[in-house]
């Protein structure tokens, strides 16, 4: 009995000194192993008187177990020990940069289209497609536009040699639309569109979507209440102010230019405004009538709106860009800003 | 246009502000694009008068002068020539600042005191030079400020005028307009006096009524040209934009200002016989007011003499019969030239004059009477009864008034708002278009002042105008949902998605591009070029967009943006047999290196297989290895060895490759550049069918890796078909992984080593069932490529 009790402080006072778990491991072997001292002790108990057996197994099964857990316990402590000295060990400069990983994204222009399709989409127009080399007679006779029209000085168009143009405005794809189709029609077309004229506030080149809906019964008070409603979302301001006054264009009757307070100085008058408080991002109107008779379609029958609005200057106001070149120069400190 | 407040108020003049007018203008369709106030002088500027003029003792060209202010008399210093006993002149008090900061102090002049400064009209700022001191008149009273004076208290409004309103070129058409708005009666110029004193009369020839359906003069004779404009004149047409010549080059722009009639003023001495109008004849010539020879195109309508042109209709004049500081006879012409000659002829001749715009937008053909009335009580102001004014030669033709009927509720149905016609037809009254209401319906009778109001709408129009486009109601339009409409795919987008989540940025560059690039990039490519480009660089339309992405990839390099992968999606443009071709296309472009130099990694440039493998990823899955096919491009701008042709269903779609290193090094891109182009169309009309879903195993599979060794001309793509075409049941994947050559390993042999992925669809794989196919595998490579494994003996 004192020769356990002895064996089990040895034990026990051996594992807890041990420092690694190699020397636990050979604890474990020298004390629980087969050929480990509390085995040779399990071993001996066939030696002994049979009334001694059952309280001598006892006492070595309980010297077994406090070793064991003993042990189990220490190696625990042990491997707590090692992780917690190998985390410290893990030092890292955590400022050193994280690896990049360089996002895509769509041009400006593209999500300020994309953001237009979606609104008019979502009241039901359909979005068709233009040509960009277009002849006289669609992009300015089959608009009420004659060669001899004050107008056409509005246009600076670019020619080919054999008289056709690069349209100088979507309005075109509206007569496509009309000529190919019956009415009623509600299509947008978004796309490019071409002046010769090139300075800091002008590009040969810019981007436009053309809107066009005729039915029955669409009237002015539609197309005001449609477009004043497309740029309080479009700008994402419930409460934008918006004036819409009248103006000129040869394929609209009632024509109409809309407003908006301008969004860098709120009404105050700035540069960008030129100090009148308001921009001017879209021209409208009902489609003129001679529009409508020249593309054969019953005026007493059919009505509606006509829109053209331009995506360079809508996403110019809505990002805050200063500078209309940035659009086509491709430069990536601009295109990986959206 | 830019207008004097001051002056539109002689002719209307409601309580409102410059702001509320402002406004008003703005929404009735004239926009003003600015509102200034006109600059005012210090107070102490005041009207004096130079009592008495002696040399100065010490200097040859100053003059010792001594002027009245009313208050004191001061001894002044002037070196102007101008300066004379007895004038009235402004005097710039000292203390008085002109300009910014120009401090008037007392000083001494070659040793005399001088205490102020007699100003001339630049030193006032009214004009940028002057010739001498500006002489005021005689009766403008002493000591008064010049600012009150003059009535320096304006407001200049820039008006922008829409081409179809020829009408609101004119003080009097824009006084109408706020009349209307502001219901008060349009009072017209009106005058009962009779100038004319003699029975002068200057025949002509009007040989083209329908394009000048108005021709009228007048002979004015006796004129002295000494005496200059009186300087109201000078200030309401400086204020307008113009300068103060002589007065009879002032009253003929009075009259463009204020009635909208462009005149025009001849040297009746300089006239040879009798005048016409009539065409141009073939190579005629004129040499213009501004001395400069004009060679006319024919059909241009002039105004011509004994000896040939005197003037462009509607235009300018010509310079020999042009009025000067001596003439003392004219002849004074006004007339109506229709929209249909004038439109596009002085673009033409890139000569945009103020009666130009007005011709060309329409002049009121019943102003003329008017117009010469105005300029008689002008010149008898000017001359006083010295100026002999005679009759007034017309031919003019008669115009029919269109009438035009509004049925009362097409009002309603066109805007959408209901407008009682009682106050359309007052609407339409007050803007000086006749109308009356009879049975529901409004008629309208257009006036000669415009030229725009033709049909119903254009009442419509009038109407809403003056209603207020703010007072409209809003309303919404009922919207119909429409199947085809709600099925809408955006396949363009989707592409664009899956290359902007692999890190690519989208650009846009011009349609046209340069000619030379378009040489290097595409040659033998027909060309369709613009007539008038902005600039050589800007003359081609791209027939692909390699080009604006080059371009692109230039730019970024020069601003040291370092590796680059951008797409860009566009129209390009094709030319065959006289039939252009716009298809929408895809371009890809990638150049530098695939990450971005970092503190830990490694880098490699982009190279072939990467561009393979956007390619790869662009081809819509539905086009399998049958119907999708790369084959060996013959592009010219490919690298002869690294660039592919992309064929679906036999028709080429697209290429992609390596540009060739002929086209980077002439760019000076001192990088491999790897591109692909598609044609979007393509792409999207192989994607007709839904995407249906592909069941997956969940049973584990095997995976072998191998090495073979082959002949190195041997294509990786034929080991891949090869395995494939095996009879063979589980193998799921062939993934090429390493590839090398060695002398070790034979001459012109190399090795490829390759993964199998294998799995079955119902059942765990046993090794016996994965051995099966790989023998299967190795012998079909064996027979068919005599590749043996690498580990084999050779």
């Amino acid at each position: 009995m004192g020769d356990i009790l002895t064996l089990t402080q040895k034990a026990l006072k051996d594992i807890d000194e041990s420092a690694s778990s190699i020397e636990l491991e050979s604890l474990r072997l020298q004390y629980l192993g087969k050929k480990g001292s509390i085995s040779l002790l399990l071993q001996s108990i066939g030696a002994m008187p049979l009334q001694k057996r059952g309280q001598f197994g006892s006492d070595v099964n309980v010297a077994k177990n406090k070793i064991s857990t003993q042990i189990q316990e220490k190696s625990k402590l042990i491997k707590e020990q090692l992780l917690e000295k190998k985390l410290q060990s893990e030092v890292l400069d955590l400022t050193l940069p994280g690896r990049k990983h360089n996002k895509g994204s769509l041009h400006p222009v593209t999500l300020t289209l994309n953001r237009i399709n979606d609104f008019f989409i979502s009241l039901g127009f359909e979005k068709v497609k233009g040509d960009e080399i277009e002849d006289e007679y669609h992009n300015f006779e089959a608009l009420n536009i004659p060669k001899s029209h004050p107008a056409r000085a509005m246009h600076d168009t670019f020619y080919f040699p054999d008289g056709r143009l690069l349209r100088t405005h979507t309005s075109s794809a509206q007569i496509h639309q009309m000529e190919n189709n019956e009415p009623p029609h509600q299509v947008i077309s978004p796309g490019r569109v071409y002046r010769c004229d090139s300075d800091l506030t002008h590009t040969p080149m810019f981007h436009q979507v053309e809107g066009l809906w005729i039915d029955k019964k669409i009237t002015f008070a539609n197309l005001l209440a449609n477009l004043e409603l497309f740029l309080k979302t479009f700008f994402e301001d419930e409460d934008l102010k918006i004036r819409a006054r009248p103006s000129y264009f040869p394929f609209t009757e009632p024509s109409a230019e809309i407003d908006i307070c301008c969004v860098m100085c709120e009404g105050e008058g700035c540069r960008v405004c030129s100090g009148s408080g308001w921009i001017e991002v879209l021209g409208c109107g009902m489609v003129h009538p001679n529009v409508l008779k020249m593309m054969k379609i019953d005026n007493n029958k059919y009505q509606g709106y006509a829109f053209g609005l331009g995506v360079e200057r809508l996403a110019m106001l809505y990002y805050g860009i200063s500078d209309l070149r940035l659009f086509f120069e491709n430069d990536l400190r601009f295109l990986r800003q959206f | 246009m830019k207008i004097s407040e001051n002056w539109l108020r002689e002719w209307v003049n409601p309580a409102i502000s410059n702001e509320k007018l402002q406004q008003q203008l703005t929404m009735l369709g004239l926009e003003v694009e600015s509102s200034k106030p006109l600059d005012v002088l210090d107070k102490l500027v005041i009207v004096a008068q130079v009592l008495s003029v002696e040399p100065h003792p010490n200097a040859d060209k100053l003059n010792l002068c001594e002027v009245d202010t009313g208050l004191e008399k001061l001894q002044i210093i002037c070196g102007a020539k101008n300066v004379k006993k007895g004038i009235k002149i402004p005097l710039a008090q000292v203390g008085s600042v002109l300009g910014e900061n120009f401090k008037i102090k007392p000083a001494k002049l070659r040793g005399i005191e001088s205490n102020g400064m007699i100003c001339s009209a630049s030193e006032l700022g009214f004009e940028n030079k002057s010739d001498g001191i500006m002489i005021l008149p005689d009766d403008a009273p002493i000591g008064t400020k010049i600012n009150d004076y003059l009535q320096l208290k304006d407001n200049i409004i820039d008006v922008d005028v829409t081409p179809n309103r020829g009408d609101c070129l004119s003080i009097r058409g824009i006084a109408r307009e706020i009349s209307a708005k502001n219901h008060i009666k349009f009072k017209d110029f009106t005058d009962n006096n009779n100038y004319i004193d003699n029975n002068d009369i200057f025949e002509f020839d009007n040989m083209e009524p329908d394009s000048c359906p108005v021709y009228s003069c007048q002979i004015i004779k006796n004129i002295n040209p000494t005496i200059a404009s009186p300087i109201e004149w000078a200030e309401k047409l400086r204020r307008c934009g113009l300068k103060s010549i002589n007065p009879i080059v002032d009253i003929t722009n009075l009259s463009l200002l204020e009635l909208g009639q462009p005149m025009h003023a001849y040297d009746l001495d300089k006239i040879s016989g009798k005048i016409e109008i009539r065409f141009s004849k073939k190579d005629e010539k004129i040499i213009l007011l501004d001395k400069k020879e004009c060679k006319l195109a024919e059909k241009t309508l002039v105004i011509a003499d004994d000896n040939g042109a005197i003037g462009i209709a509607g235009i300018m004049g010509g310079y020999s019969t042009s009025v000067t500081d001596k003439t003392k006879n004219i002849l004074l012409e006004a007339a109506f030239f229709t929209p249909a000659v004038m439109a596009s002829v002085a673009r033409k001749y890139a000569l945009n004059t103020d009666a130009s715009m007005r011709f060309e937008r329409g002049v009121d053909p019943f102003i003329a009477d008017s117009s010469f009335k105005f300029a008689n009580k002008c010149f008898m102001q000017v001359y006083k009864n010295n100026c002999k004014i005679g009759k007034i030669n017309k031919n003019a033709h008669e115009f029919k008034q269109l009438e035009i009927n509004l049925p009362h509720k097409k009002i309603k149905k066109l805007l959408g708002v209901s407008i009682k016609a009682k106050n359309a037809v007052e609407i339409l009254n007050n803007l000086q278009i006749n109308s009356s209401l009879k049975n529901n319906k409004i008629i309208s009778y257009a006036p000669s002042h415009r030229f725009d109001i033709k049909q119903s709408e254009d009442l419509i129009e009038e109407i809403i105008r003056l209603y207020g486009y703010d007072n409209i109601k809003r309303k919404s339009a009922k919207i119909k949902p429409i199947f085809k409409k709600l099925i809408n795919k955006k396949e363009e987008r989707k592409i664009k998605n899956k290359l902007i989540h692999n890190g690519f940025n989208e650009t846009i560059s011009y349609s046209f591009i340069d000619d030379s690039m378009h040489d290097l990039i595409y040659q033998n490519v027909e060309k369709i070029k613009l007539i008038n480009p902005i600039s050589s660089d800007m003359s081609i339309m791209r027939y692909g967009l390699l080009p604006g992405l080059l371009n692109s990839l230039i730019h970024n390099i020069k601003h040291q943006n370092s590796s680059v992968k951008f797409f860009e999606t566009g129209n390009i443009f094709s030319v065959n047999d006289k039939i252009i071709k716009q298809k929408s296309c895809l371009c890809v472009l990638i150049s530098g290196n695939i990450t971005n130099r970092s503190w830990s990694d490694k880098t490699r440039g982009f190279d072939f297989y990467d561009i393979k493998g956007i390619t790869k990823m662009l081809i819509p899955s539905s086009a399998d290895s049958e119907s999708c096919q790369f084959v060996t491009s013959n592009e010219l701008f490919l690298h002869p060895k690294q660039g592919l042709d992309i064929k679906l269903n036999n028709k080429k779609i697209g290429f992609f490759g390596k540009l060739h290193p002929k086209i980077t090094e002439k760019l000076t891109i001192e990088r491999d550049v790897f591109v692909c182009q598609l044609d979007l169309f393509a792409i999207k009309k192989s994607k007709k069918k839904i995407k249906q879903y592909n069941k997956f195993s969940r049973y584990p599979v095997i995976k072998r890796d191998f090495a073979i060794v082959l002949d190195s001309n041997i294509l990786s793509s034929d080991v891949v078909r090869v395995i494939q075409q095996s009879d063979h049941k589980y193998i799921k994947d062939i993934s090429v992984f390493d590839v090398w050559t060695d002398n070790n390993i034979g001459i012109n042999k190399k090795s490829l080593a390759f993964s199998l992925t294998m799995q079955d669809n119902n059942r765990t794989l046993t090794d016996k069932m994965a051995q099966d196919d790989i023998h299967q595998v190795m012998q079909n490579l064996s027979q068919k490529l005599n590749a043996k494994l690498r580990n084999e003996k050779l």
